[in-house]
């Protein structure tokens, strides 16, 4: 339980070789004008202030109970600062030490990988925590989450290509090292901080969340801030109180049973590729594609469908998965089929004592085929026009399920379509928008083709 | 001249050199305007934007504080129109272009003023707090087809006629028409347009991420009622600009310079990227509209040529922008008898401005895709009717009357169909491609030719400053500015060879309208040939009297020679740094100045007749792409270039710009789409709406340097490379018209592709294919 809850009015974090305390922290305060602004390190550049170009990646480090670091890659700009608590943050400027680089600068400096220098920082840091990580991921996935407007990107794909399997540098060993003996013994999250008329909880049991949750209907709940950090960068709102998800232990498990997986709410969208690929290997490139690195690292499975949000990536697949949300409060937990949360555009079916626990999901032998388009107008890093999600099941009455997202003001089954395997009824079930993504006879049309070619079985298991 | 015996391994002039700041990239250490030390009791910006709609009968209403978490403690300001003492202008040229409305706004979120406060978060939320009301004007016009309804022209249109008469279409065999709608662009220039003005004791210093340091001090002299010497404007580096930053930076260090003289203190304004998308002018997108006249062999005999603009609300740079469209095109091509009409339309939106390219490539893009459906119609490869069109070595002449010399692009398009295998792709996917499988394949290979100089030809000048100090460092300035494209890092090569120095030796330093007055912009590509060729002339002049010295002193007319970091005059050999020495205890100027005006060009812009241009840049590409027939989305697989750079004076930083200026081009064409409201409002004003290319986008890419000079004795004979690049993506936008008509039945089918082409656009053309219209 939280023991020490309450008794904190602080965050601490390990930055360029020492533990920072700040006990000012507000709601909206956010990793990147601290870095630039207080701790005047001016490396890490700001160019959209929206999570979508990627010149703040920082690196974030996070001790496991065993003790290891696990990394993850942030954008700065949107990652909110109490979020660092018994954390490690890398920016580009704890790299390079005394005049020697590190072997992923050294790279991008040697393949002419730089231009006007402004996104190079960003890039920098997104090819070491490729390096930290090791991974299967192509140079091009790597840099998904990172724009630069002036090379091309041959040179950055070769730097990276070369830095993704050399060894750690030492120097950095010895950082880790430091950075982790700073850190032991220090908690992460359980701490309230109240200051000028805000406030931020990070409890780190469900059951204090869930109080919480009840005592203050009107606080925000905030997972990976991928879409809350904008309210704040790009609306100016001016939130009094939020309460952060991702310390809650209970949050972060994932359990494989028989016949489901069970995620908790809390877990990042990197995290979930990890047990859903294994388990649904046509979801390697719907992973693939939800957001860059960054966004993946932080964004969390629960806020992606809390959120409501049409054209969020995941619950399309989830819905067509036939998958379950755990609701839960205080007062005891409900498990609905997914595809009933969402009410309408804007309106999910949550009280407002209630968080979303975690998502259930059948495993792949209930199913013959799965498939699932993102239809965008760049292949990474974008937000779909259209998201199809189309199964076929092995035992069941109605054989096919077919969810769409991007096409109605929720995230949506095509049930009439999905009885008579007509795709000229998607007309039926959807009359989708027209705005600037694309217009509605494109959804309309796109979303024929894809029903048609799967029900033709043109394509199978791909 | 006595030829030289040893190696010059100081001289690098041709060798691949990364970019001088390369290891200040990689390490964040290479600061820009935002990363500047702020100075002591700084205040920052934020813009009050004005209604979304053009209003007249402005109002702005304070906001209510209670808003406002610590307001209390906090102070602001707030600056508008009231406080301009001078000239209420930001146009360049033409002086349309009020900086600050008085009472009426002319585009959807136009500016009316702006916030200072104690820190930029403050400032943005008080400036988001301003409530600013007025009534709609009714009568605006947004978009380029309401505008051409309603003729609404920004000034008169340049009509250019080569031997054309009525008949001159009629007497073809046979005649292709095209029209189609090409898209803006916006700049994507990772730092956004940023300035800091400091009020100082000369005056007022601003720094600005600006490609035109002496118009920005030419507007805030003016605006602030001072005079031009009391105005230094600097720039070290940009981060990115791509002619965004080459009329259009001048607001912003504007603003801050008058938040600057109105509090007395020093005020930085940096513009979020949403803002900055919303309010800054992009590439113009045009509609163009080709009728060509060609034999059955596809030679073009006549064309008459419409090219219609859409310019925003001022004049802004659109007049040369337009120019420039007309002098392209007609690409390659020559065509006996042409008439070209430019017309520039006026609109109730942002300005569009400067962008890589600069109207060339709006040019161009419908000759492309008239010789693509003519070759359809007649049913050959368009490669064969690109070739025989091709201007070649003959002396011919360009609508405009310039001889095209240089004339290598037959040998180009040769050169590069051999190297890319272009002909046996084309068969394969020609019968490959059917109307079953999900994916089809297209592949094209267009040629750019590009023509170098400002068509504003007092423009095409340029100044530099050499200082040699006693320890024979050199500190280098000059009138360009350093943007990512290398300009600095070639400059520092022309010098250290000039001089016979090490690179490290050169200090290259902030761009400065104190240091070399009365600049031109960095833009039309001309970076390096203007302000290399000034370097050079300063150079010259102190390796001159540096000469004149030694020969004095060793009493000898023998050459002297400057290698390797010594200078030799007959059996004497003595460091650089010891002649510096020595020649300044003999009171020698160690101090020059260098200017350099592009000789032999000039035209008339009431006949649109003469020389605009010094020489041709030339390129083709051959570009290879996927598209899918049930979604419209399409892969670039892979591009072959070559392309002229002359005898390239840094081949690494030009291949930089070639694949750069390909993959920007790229983007242009395909993901990158503006989308307006009805009433000319922005909606993809963030870059999650807004979709550059990213890593994954890049195909497969050869490009290879094509081993020519430059027939103009300009620096070395090399060529400028910054804008031509660009155009090289047109090939994309052919290649997918091609995998598309690979849909179709019909051997004689072109799809009417309008670009971008975006995949609710490819799919379009698709149905239209399949479906047989």
């Amino acid at each position: 339980m939280d023991t020490d809850y309450n008794s904190r009015d602080y965050v601490t974090f390990y930055f360029g070789g020492e533990l920072v305390v700040l006990d000012d922290v507000s709601t909206t305060d956010m990793v990147l004008p601290w870095l630039r602004y207080n701790a005047l390190m001016t490396g890490t550049k700001e160019g959209c202030n929206e999570g979508d170009c990627g010149a703040c990646t920082c690196i974030v480090g996070r001790l496991s109970e065993a003790g290891e670091f696990d990394f993850s890659l942030i954008n700065a700009c949107i990652f909110p600062l109490v979020y660092l608590d018994g954390s490690w943050l890398i920016s580009v400027d704890s790299l390079s030490h005394n005049g020697s680089i590190s072997s992923a600068q050294f790279e991008v400096m040697s393949k002419n990988g730089s231009q006007c220098g402004f996104c190079t920082p960003g890039f920098v840091m997104a090819i070491t925590y490729a390096q930290i990580n090791g991974g299967n991921d192509s140079p091009e996935q790597v840099l998904s989450g990172n724009l630069c407007r002036c090379t091309g990107y041959g040179g950055l794909i070769e730097a990276t290509r070369n830095c993704k399997h050399l060894p750690l540098d030492a120097a950095f060993v010895l950082a880790m090292q430091r950075a982790r003996d700073a850190l032991t013994g220090i908690s992460q999250g359980g701490f309230v901080i109240e200051s000028d008329g805000s406030r931020v909880d990070a409890p780190k049991s469900l059951t204090k969340l869930l109080c919480l949750r009840a005592e203050n209907p009107s606080a925000t709940l905030v997972g990976g801030s991928t879409d809350f950090g904008l309210w704040v960068t790009k609306k100016l709102e001016n939130p009094s109180h939020i309460i952060l998800t991702r310390f809650c232990h209970d949050l972060l498990a994932i359990k494989q049973c028989e016949d489901i997986i069970e995620i908790g709410a809390a877990v990042s969208i990197e995290h979930i590729g990890r047990v859903l690929v294994s388990e649904y290997p046509e979801l390697k490139e719907w992973h693939q594609r939800f957001g860059g690195p960054q966004v993946r690292c932080s964004g969390t499975i629960g806020g992606n469908i809390a959120n409501g949000s049409p054209i969020g990536d995941s619950s399309p697949v989830l819905i067509a998965l036939g998958a379950s949300l755990k609701l839960r409060s205080v007062s005891g937990e409900r498990v609905i089929p997914i595809e009933s949360f969402f009410i309408e555009y804007g309106k999910q079916d949550l009280k407002a004592d209630e968080i979303v626990e975690s998502v259930i999901i059948p495993k792949r032998d209930k199913f013959v085929r799965v498939r699932v388009e993102k239809i965008s107008k760049r292949f990474d890093q974008d937000i779909s026009i259209v998201l199809v999600a189309m199964v076929e099941l092995s035992k069941s009455k109605s054989r096919y399920r077919f969810a769409f997202g991007g096409m109605a003001g929720i995230p949506k089954l095509a049930k009439k379509t999905m009885q008579t395997l007509n795709p000229e009824h998607l007309e039926v079930d959807f009359s989708p928008l027209s705005d600037h993504r694309a217009d509605s006879w494109y959804r309309l049309n796109v979303s024929k083709n894809l029903v048609r070619d799967f029900v033709e079985g043109r394509i199978s298991n791909e | 001249m006595n030829k030289q015996t040893r190696p010059e391994i100081f001289d690098t002039v041709g060798q691949n050199k990364p970019h001088d700041n390369a290891r200040e990239h990689v390490t964040g250490t290479a600061l820009f305007c935002d990363d500047i030390p702020e100075p002591i009791g700084c205040l920052h910006a934020a813009i009050v934007l004005g209604p979304k709609v053009p209003s007249n009968g402005i109002e702005i209403e304070a906001p209510n504080f209670g808003e406002i978490r610590n307001e209390s403690k906090d102070r602001y300001w707030f600056v508008c129109v009231d406080d301009i003492p001078g000239e209420n202008n930001a146009g360049p040229v033409v002086h349309d272009e009020p900086l600050l409305p008085n009472s009426e706004t002319s585009y959807p979120h136009q500016p009316v003023g702006v916030v200072l406060a104690e820190t930029r978060d403050l400032a943005r939320r008080f400036a988001s707090a301003f409530k600013v009301k007025g009534h709609a004007i009714n009568s605006t016009i947004a978009s380029l087809n309401d505008a051409i309804l309603a003729d609404q022209m920004l000034h008169e249109p340049l009509v250019l006629t080569s031997e054309f008469s009525k008949s001159s279409l009629l007497r073809s065999p046979l005649n292709t028409e095209v029209e189609m709608s090409i898209g803006g662009q916006d700049h994507v220039y990772l730092e956004s347009q940023t300035s800091i003005a400091i009020p100082s004791s000369d005056g007022m210093h601003v720094v600005s991420s600006t490609q035109h340091p002496t118009e920005v001090q030419d507007l805030i002299a003016s605006m602030l009622g001072m005079n031009a010497a009391q105005i230094t404007v600097e720039v070290r580096r940009m981060g990115g600009a791509f002619g965004g930053k080459e009329s259009q930076a001048a607001h912003f260090a504007m603003l801050a310079a008058l938040g600057a003289f109105v509090t007395g203190k020093p005020v930085k304004l940096r513009l979020d990227r949403d803002d900055d998308m919303r309010i800054t002018g992009k590439r113009h997108d045009f509609s163009v509209r080709y009728n060509v006249g060609h034999n059955q062999e596809g030679l073009i005999t006549a064309a008459e040529i419409d090219l219609n603009s859409r310019c925003g609300w001022s004049t802004d740079l659109s007049r040369s922008i337009n120019d420039r469209a007309l002098f392209h095109a007609e690409n390659a091509y020559f065509i006996p008898a042409v008439k070209i009409t430019s017309n520039r339309y006026r609109t109730n939106t942002v300005s569009n401005t400067a962008f890589r390219g600069f109207g060339g490539p709006q040019g161009m893009m419908g000759i492309e895709r008239s010789i693509d459906a003519i070759a359809k119609a007649i049913g050959k490869d368009p490669l064969d009717v690109r070739l025989i069109n091709l201007y070649g070595n003959a002396g011919k002449k360009t609508p405009y009357g310039m001889t095209v010399e240089d004339g290598v692009l037959p040998q180009i398009l040769e050169q590069l169909a051999e190297t890319s295998n272009y002909r046996v792709r084309r068969k394969e996917i020609d019968e490959q491609n059917n109307d079953y499988d999900r994916f089809g394949r297209g592949v094209a290979l267009t040629p750019v030719k590009f023509g170098i100089s400002f068509t504003a030809s007092f423009l095409n000048q340029a100044g530099a400053l050499i200082n040699v100090y006693k320890d024979g460092s050199v500190s280098l300035n000059h009138g360009g500015t350093e943007m990512g494209q290398g300009l600095h890092t070639k400059v520092r090569q022309v010098v250290a060879r000039e001089l016979g120095i090490s690179l490290d030796s050169i200090q290259v330093t902030s761009t400065r309208t104190d240091k070399v007055p009365n600049t031109s912009p960095t833009a039309a590509s001309s970076g390096t040939d203007l302000n290399g060729m000034a370097a050079k002339v300063a150079a010259c002049k102190i390796k001159d009297r540096l000469s004149a010295f030694l020969r004095e002193s060793h009493r000898s007319k023998s050459i002297v020679r400057f290698i390797d970091g010594f200078v030799e005059i007959d059996n004497l050999r003595l460091s650089f740094a010891d002649l510096a020495k020595r020649a300044w205890f003999a009171r020698i100027p160690l101090s020059a100045t260098g200017h350099y005006a592009t000789p032999d060009i000039g035209w008339n812009p009431h006949t649109g007749k003469g020389r605009p241009f010094y020489y041709f840049a030339n390129g083709a590409a051959v570009s290879e792409v996927q598209v899918d027939r049930l979604t419209g989305v399409v892969k670039v697989l892979q591009a072959d270039i070559l392309h002229d750079v002359g005898q390239s004076i840094n081949p690494l930083i030009d291949l930089g710009q070639i694949e750069g200026g390909y993959i920007q081009g790229m983007g242009w064409l395909t993901s990158e789409e503006l989308v307006y409201s009805n009433t000319g409002e922005l909606l993809t004003h963030g870059l999650s709406t807004y979709k550059i290319p990213t890593a994954s986008d890049r195909p497969i890419m050869n490009i290879n340097l094509w081993k020519g000079f430059n027939s103009r004795d300009i620096l070395y004979r090399s060529k400028a490379v910054g804008e031509p690049p660009f155009m090289l993506a047109i090939s994309v936008h052919s290649a997918i018209a091609h995998a598309i008509s690979g849909f179709s039945k019909d051997d004689h089918y072109w799809p009417d592709l309008n670009a971008p082409a975006t995949p609710q656009e490819v799919l379009r053309c698709i149905q239209c294919a399949i479906n047989g219209r």
